[in-house]
């Protein structure tokens, strides 16, 4: 369903409902973990890349279909908006098309670079006031009325939340809670150390919880 | 819109896969900032946040917290199940044909 636009300036919400469809009875550790490529499908990667270097460009589907999925959470989480994110990663799948002779080692990583760089342009140069914002198409998979405004509630809220943090503790948090990445896979891909990611994730976890704490708990 | 960059020190580098000022720099521009002296959070909290094994005593002991991050948790595990909308592959493809 699309969602109606909103001021993110304006992310004001009203009483919370009572009925979660969260079972807060149970305490299930948060983490999961995006799979990091295999040797074999790195293989795999190279061979597609060999092809859409010998002409096959179509080939190249591949690779987008194979990657885009993180790629666009990342970009979404990053930017907070559906139509920016689909922007960023189109963008970088076409400079990813047309440098692909300058892939050494991973593919995914050399992609996502570009994607969490495209993200921090955009970050540099948006006007941060008054930000339209469109809802995606997913479907929600809550059943009622009530369950579909307090998840509206929390996303608006988790979204103004996300924009108020410097970029950096953005990342970290959106890698490792939206994207749900091990703190290894973040430090590779970042090219920062564990430790030093583990710290941003916390700052960031308390600068939200900070900012949702009195609407929530 | 994507813009390209307008950071002068972008230019010395690999404008494709560089990181951009470095991860550990200052905030982006433009960013509105918070005051970082968040909420305290329990060490517990982080560990079971981390996916770490954390008694169900420390996780009592931080019941607040811990009910303010499973709702957290519920919007972020929403968003990790997320999937590029299925006409971006093919406006790409397009865009590359016409190259």
């Amino acid at each position: 369903m699309r969602w109606p636009r909103f001021d993110r300036g304006a992310c004001g919400v009203s009483a919370l409902f009572a009925t979660w469809w969260l079972d807060y009875t149970s305490v299930v550790p948060l983490k999961t973990t995006e799979p990091t490529p295999t040797g074999d499908l790195l293989d795999a990667d190279q061979a597609v890349i060999d092809r859409v270097l010998a002409g096959d460009r179509n080939a190249f589907g591949i690779l987008i279909e194979r990657y885009s999925d993180p790629l666009y959470r990342h970009a979404y989480g990053m930017t907070g908006s559906a139509d920016v994110a689909e922007d960023i990663l189109q963008v970088s799948f076409i400079k990813a098309f047309h440098h692909l002779s300058e892939v050494r080692g991973r593919f995914d990583a050399w992609v996502f670079r570009i994607v969490a760089n495209g993200c921090k342009d955009w970050l540099k140069n948006i006007r941060r006031t008054h930000l339209s914002y469109e809802e995606d198409d997913q479907p929600s998979g809550l059943e009622t009325p009530e369950q579909e405004l307090d998840r509206g509630e929390m996303r608006r809220d988790l979204d103004g939340a996300l924009s108020s943090l410097p970029g950096s503790l953005r990342e970290a948090f959106v890698m490792k809670h939206v994207e749900g990445r091990s703190y290894e896979e973040m430090a590779e891909l970042l090219d920062a150390t564990v430790g030093a990611l583990k710290m941003r994730v916390h700052r960031a976890r308390e600068a939200l919880q900070k900012l949702l704490e009195d609407r929530y708990s | 819109m994507m813009q390209d960059s307008l950071d002068p020190r972008d230019a010395a580098r690999d404008p494709l896969t560089e990181p951009r000022s470095g991860p550990s720099a200052e905030p982006v521009a433009g960013d509105r900032e918070v005051p970082l002296a968040g909420a305290e959070i329990p060490s517990a909290v982080h560990a079971y946040l981390d996916g770490d094994a954390v008694s169900d005593a420390a996780l009592s002991a931080a019941q607040r917290e811990v009910e303010l991050w499973k709702r957290i948790g519920a919007e972020t595990g929403r968003r990790r199940r997320m999937v590029t909308p299925a006409h971006v592959q093919a406006q790409i493809l397009a865009k590359l044909a016409d190259d």
